[in-house]
């Protein structure tokens, strides 16, 4: 995680409206991951225990059903089953090129959120924003 | 050969009795819960190993000083429960590691924590018609509080000779919130009031966050002082968190010291579960009562919840009322699961932490008053 941008980051959607401290203590949590194109990041039916930020390529939601849509923008979230009951992934999501992405475990953003409810209620409230905007996705 | 003789008379095969074995099971199983099934494995994992680490035949780690000769290292340790010593320490890292927001901006949400607290003292009712002192039945009820260091707390200062079955009682219900709670969750509410979205909560000034602790120290210490070790701790733990002064304390409090604190005590709890203290029928009474008083609890919490909702006019989902026993932070994060199954797009974690924070305060109250009176 050292090597990413800290002030880059934060400009991302979801975590622009943080403050400075409420930011300290979410970046720690912070995993960077590269994945490589075809590599699967999310198995439909697995348990979901991370929530992704797309920082960079393409990737492919699929499900099961056979509907599919691609997603590509920066600061994009994918998993939110991962915070929402009950914790299992929705659908499947493949890398189309090489890419980058940030993880934030599961169990550590629903610390977090305890912790700090008022920096829970803005992250919530963000995650709400995506999932409106994408109504006809299923929870993945 | 006669040396040989002696060191086998030495071994843990010679000595080894049934009641022994049978508490070294108990041990490992708590390991099991801790390690495989995840249940609280902060405090099922020292516990079990404690209670393997003195029921081997010839133990020396609960030995008492005898003769000029040191006792064993649990029996010092052990002193932290003894004296009352630990439990505050906890309370501080929980003062430290919570937020009171969401109680602060909704100091209504303090009833639940009340109500959940019913259960206390309808089980040391309970206790007393079944012919346990009025010591033992408050050791007992407190289980209902489903707040571990305060059942600790209170049983070694009102009934030490319960200490072990109380303790793990309180927290193995703690650890089996999540199968406990949800069916009286489920039972207790329609599919309507599980639905119920709660407006957010309003952000809190950093001033109202000083004060909180500084006059719940004060109203604590003026009106109930037996709950001084618990609360002042907790206040305590919860100003260096939100002073913004004393950010390596508060830290200290909420990582190194606890953890600390937290392996001596979960030791020390399962080197006092020893066969003659916990193979007894009033362990079985003590486990059976302790789970009626958290349900009873939960019950009372999740009414007090539906009262709330119909007085409010629909704004209040009565599920946050059961994260009123306390059991930081497992009870919230059970309310935030059987809502979220009726409605996914539902968040009540932060609002259950107003009761939830509730509860602990309820509980320390509850110890209080039982110390003050009994």
């Amino acid at each position: 995680m050292h090597h990413l941008d800290s002030g880059k980051i934060k400009q991302l959607q979801i975590f622009a409206d943080l403050l400075p401290e409420e930011w300290s203590q979410v970046y720690p949590l912070l995993d960077h991951i590269r994945v490589i194109e075809g590599e699967q990041l999310i198995r439909e039916g697995d348990r979901a225990r991370s929530l992704f930020i797309i920082l960079r390529g393409h990737f492919m939601i699929h499900y099961r059903d056979g509907k599919a849509f691609t997603l590509n923008k920066k600061g994009d979230i994918i998993g939110w089953s991962a915070v929402i009951s009950p914790f299992q992934y929705t659908a499947n999501v493949t890398a189309l090129t090489d890419g980058d992405v940030l993880c934030i475990p599961s169990e550590n953003f629903v610390e977090l959120i305890q912790g700090n409810t008022a920096l829970g209620t803005k992250l919530i409230r963000k995650i709400n924003e995506f999932i409106n905007s994408r109504p006809h996705t299923g929870m993945l | 050969m006669e040396k040989f003789f002696h060191f086998v008379s030495q071994t843990g095969f010679s000595n080894i009795e049934v009641s022994s074995l049978v508490m070294l099971v108990i041990g490992l199983f708590l390991l099991y819960l801790g390690i495989a099934k995840k249940y609280e494995p902060l405090l099922l994992v020292p516990i079990g190993f404690g209670i393997l680490l003195v029921n081997f035949p010839l133990s020396p780690l609960m030995v008492q000083p005898e003769n000029g000769q040191p006792g064993g290292l649990l029996y010092y340790l052990y002193m932290g429960i003894e004296l009352g010593i630990y439990p505050p320490l906890i309370f501080m890292g929980v003062g430290a590691l919570t937020d009171f927001s969401p109680l602060i901006s909704n100091p209504k949400t303090l009833l639940l924590g009340a109500a959940a607290q019913i259960g206390i003292f309808g089980t040391f009712l309970s206790m007393l018609m079944l012919g346990f002192t009025d010591l033992e039945a408050a050791s007992i009820g407190i289980i209902g509080g489903a707040d571990g260091p305060t059942a600790i707390y209170l049983s070694s200062q009102m009934a030490p000779h319960l200490l072990g079955a109380v303790s793990v009682a309180a927290y193995s219900y703690m650890a089996l919130v999540p199968i406990i709670q949800p069916p009286i969750m489920r039972l207790l509410t329609t599919k309507d009031e599980r639905r119920i979205v709660m407006e957010e909560l309003r952000e809190t000034t950093r001033r109202e966050r000083i004060l909180f602790p500084v006059i719940g120290i004060l109203v604590t210490g003026l009106f109930l002082p037996e709950s001084l070790p618990l609360l002042g701790m907790l206040m305590l733990g919860n100003l260096f968190r939100e002073c913004g002064v004393v950010d390596r304390l508060s830290k200290a409090a909420q990582n190194e010291l606890n953890n600390i604190v937290v392996i001596f005590l979960g030791l020390t709890v399962g080197a006092k579960c020893t066969a003659s203290h916990f193979l007894t029928f009033e362990t079985i009474l003590i486990l059976v009562f302790g789970l009626v008083a958290f349900a009873i609890g939960t019950a009372t919490g999740v009414l007090m919840g539906k009262v709330m909702c119909k007085a409010t006019g629909g704004k209040v989902n009565p599920l946050i009322g059961a994260a009123g026993v306390s059991a930081v932070p497992m009870s919230a994060r059970v309310c935030q699961a059987v809502g979220q199954k009726e409605n996914p797009s539902n968040f009540l974690l932060m609002f259950a932490m107003g009761p939830n924070v509730g509860g602990v305060i309820g509980s320390a109250i509850a110890a209080g008053i039982f110390l003050a009176v009994l």
